[in-house]
């Protein structure tokens, strides 16, 4: 059965570029378009993966990110964040935060599938 | 008979010739005496013309009132033996006293003379010296001015130590200063022997008084209107100004400088406020009090401040100079404040902008980035080779902005001093070995020699080491970019006793000596090669610039047209401490 990813991103043609792009490799996606949505899809169905914005209405990356890892059942997920803030100030903190992971605005598609696909065991 | 008359006659004349001789003697020695008078007072009266003339020499040469009133009463003790002198000189709010004891033992009286003096002033004109602001100099004893040579006094001096009682003043004497009919100051002689003025001695002392009048009324009126042209100059002047005597008191502030620190129009400033404004200052603080007192320290002292005022806080630039009087003697400071809080506003403003408006094109550009991606990765079908090829340079071009956005966000980084340094030990050879490599595919597909010479051993430095490898590349690929076919570029790192020297040398086209100052300029390109090819952002120097700078070290470069260009950068040794001082800024 193909992998779930759930994409959460404010911006809709990010995610329908992810999305294509995560489909070409055999995953499913998930789309969310705010803080609330993302953690309402996470919830209702259970992705493998969340790549997650941080810069959203209702809800920012960082807020999804506790939200979620305060559910027992949730809170395995693995997140990785995507975002165009500047990489030398995020990329520390998430990783902290205790996140799978962190690729900078624009990001390299190869790096991405490499990303996902290492965070997912494949 | 006749022999008895004859006897008599000549006993007569004996007496008359005994009378006459002892006469004769008598106005020989009434002469002698009367001559011995003359040549006493013409050699007093030479004593006196001498006195006066160095004197009036003195004094018109002098534009310092303290130094004009030590000349005054060193003439003064040549003439009266005297224990205490006193001078003072008012003007409608401020009086200055100045004092000069002859010996140690008479300092005590300075007080009596003063208010004497106050008295006297009183009385003469009705003016209450008290209520105005009074500054007080006293001259310690034996601290004369220079000996001009003058005859030795023709006054015996009593021993003072031996011989007079210093228990109390018993004889004074007031001289007023008066130029026209305005009375503007008075000197009292003192001491303490009963007959201290003998009559003989008034006419001089009046003279001296008139003299030392006429002198201070003219240092006076130069004052006055160097003042009044000084003054009017520095009120209309864009900039505080503010001016500290020796002793550290304010003798100017004006209008603007009052506005900067926050005093009211007509607020009395004491230099007391003044220090506490300066010190509630967030830079400066204690430091800087010390030397506006002591006059000392590396001038001119540039430094900004920030000062909590009502309307926010205020940031000011202050530059401070010492003030020099003759023979280079330090009389005070003057600092000079501009307020830069808009200008700071501003840069801060175009920062925060330069910064906001790179991550809001990161995000369609992301989208750009994948959408050309993703169809040369064929995912929405399959493409021909023409349209692939067209996609590469859209792909090549999009990560030349990528370049760009990344590079401004580095120069408002550096710019709003938000760039902070991960200060690690680094090896220099190892990092120059690892940067070279990374480009000598590049430089071998260019057909350009690139090589490395560094010495032997580790070269151990306290650095940040992506940034000053972010310096590395961006001298490289500059060199590369600009040197042709068959050229050389070189990385020499050169240890120095407190410094790391490394530098970039290339056979390229160089740069005229003219735009090698301009070279580290933002936005500044020479050289650029029309057509296609890489293309910069004219960030690179100015960045690296910003990067070396923050570690405390230098970078400059050397140039010739047409032979090639040297770029250098230093790294202070043991600079870790000195960096997180900065950083804590």
């Amino acid at each position: 059965m193909a992998k779930k990813i759930l994409v959460a991103d404010d911006e809709p043609d990010i995610v329908k570029m992810l999305s294509m792009r995560l489909k070409a490799h055999g995953y499913e996606v998930i789309a969310a378009f705010d803080g609330l949505q993302a953690v309402r899809e996470a919830y209702k169905e259970r992705p493998d993966l969340i790549l997650l914005d941080i810069k959203m209405p209702a809800g920012d990356g960082y807020t999804v990110f506790e939200n979620l890892k305060r559910s027992v059942q949730i809170r395995l997920i693995p997140i990785i964040f995507v975002s165009a803030l500047p990489p030398r100030e995020v990329e520390e903190k998430v990783v902290q935060l205790g996140a799978q992971g962190f690729i900078a605005k624009p990001f390299d598609s190869k790096e991405l599938v490499a990303k996902v696909k290492k965070v997912l065991g494949e | 008979m006749l022999k008895e008359k004859t006897e008599e006659r000549s006993k007569t004349l004996e007496k008359r010739v005994e009378e006459l001789t002892a006469q004769l003697a008598k106005a020989n020695k009434e002469l002698e005496a009367f001559s011995k008078g003359l040549e006493e007072k013409v050699k007093e009266r030479t004593f006196e013309l001498s006195i006066l003339y160095e004197l009036s020499n003195a004094i018109s040469y002098t534009l310092d009132y303290q130094k004009l009133m030590n000349i005054i009463m060193d003439s003064l003790y040549k003439i009266v033996d005297y224990d205490i002198c006193a001078s003072l000189i008012y003007n409608e709010h401020s009086a200055d006293i100045t004092v000069k004891p002859a010996h140690l033992q008479c300092s005590r009286f300075a007080q009596e003379v003063q208010n004497n003096l106050c008295e006297a002033t009183l009385l003469l004109t009705g003016e209450d010296i008290h209520k105005k602001e009074i500054s007080t100099f006293v001259i310690p004893p034996g601290s004369d001015t220079e000996p001009q040579g003058i005859p030795a006094a023709p006054i015996s001096r009593s021993r003072p130590e031996e011989e007079r009682d210093f228990t109390r003043i018993r004889s004074f004497f007031n001289l007023p200063f008066i130029v026209g009919s305005e009375v503007f100051g008075m000197i009292n002689v003192s001491g303490c022997k009963e007959t201290l003025f003998p009559e003989e001695r008034l006419r001089i002392l009046y003279t001296i008084a008139n003299q030392a009048s006429d002198a201070i009324g003219r240092l006076r009126t130069i004052i006055k209107t160097e003042k009044s042209k000084m003054d009017s100059l520095v009120e209309s002047m864009l900039e505080g100004v503010i001016m500290l005597d020796e002793r550290g008191e304010i003798v100017v502030l004006n209008p603007q400088a009052r506005k900067m620190l926050g005093f009211e129009d007509h607020q009395k400033v004491t230099s007391k406020d003044l220090y506490d404004k300066l010190r509630s200052a967030e830079i400066g603080k204690e430091k800087e009090k010390e030397k506006f007192r002591s006059g000392l320290g590396n001038f001119p002292i540039v430094q900004e401040m920030v000062l909590p005022h009502e309307e926010g806080s205020k940031t000011l630039h202050c530059e401070m100079i010492p003030v020099k009087g003759s023979e280079d003697k330090v009389m005070g400071i003057s600092m000079v404040l501009r307020d830069i809080t808009r200008e700071k506003e501003i840069e801060q403003m175009k920062n925060e902008f330069i910064s906001s408006i790179s991550h809001e094109i990161k995000t369609p550009l992301a989208i750009i980035k994948e959408a050309i991606s993703l169809v040369m990765d064929e995912i929405p079908g399959k493409i021909i080779e023409p349209q692939r090829d067209v996609l590469t340079t859209a792909q090549g071009n999009i990560g030349r902005l990528s370049n760009i956005i990344e590079a401004l966000l580095d120069v408002s980084k550096i710019e709003s001093a938000k760039m902070k340094l991960d200060i690690r030990l680094v090896n220099m050879s190892e990092l120059i070995k690892n940067t070279v490599s990374d480009f000598k595919y590049m430089a071998e597909q260019k057909g350009i020699l690139l090589d490395y010479e560094v010495s032997q051993g580790k070269v151990d430095i306290s650095c940040d080491p992506d940034k000053t490898r972010q310096v590395l590349v961006n001298l490289i690929s500059n060199a590369l970019k600009f040197t042709p076919r068959e050229g050389r570029v070189k990385v020499i790192c050169k240890e120095e006793e407190d410094e790391v020297i490394v530098s970039v040398e290339d056979t390229g086209m160089g740069v005229s000596e003219e735009n090698i100052p301009n070279l580290f300029d933002r936005f500044t390109q020479f050289g650029r090669k029309p057509g296609p090819g890489e293309k910069g952002t004219g960030l690179g120097l100015a960045i690296s610039k910003g990067i070396v700078e923050l570690h405390k070290g230098r970078i400059w470069a050397e140039s010739k047209l047409n032979k090639g260009s040297k770029f250098y950068f230093s790294l202070p040794k043991s600079s870790s401490e000195k960096i997180e001082k900065n950083l804590e800024k």
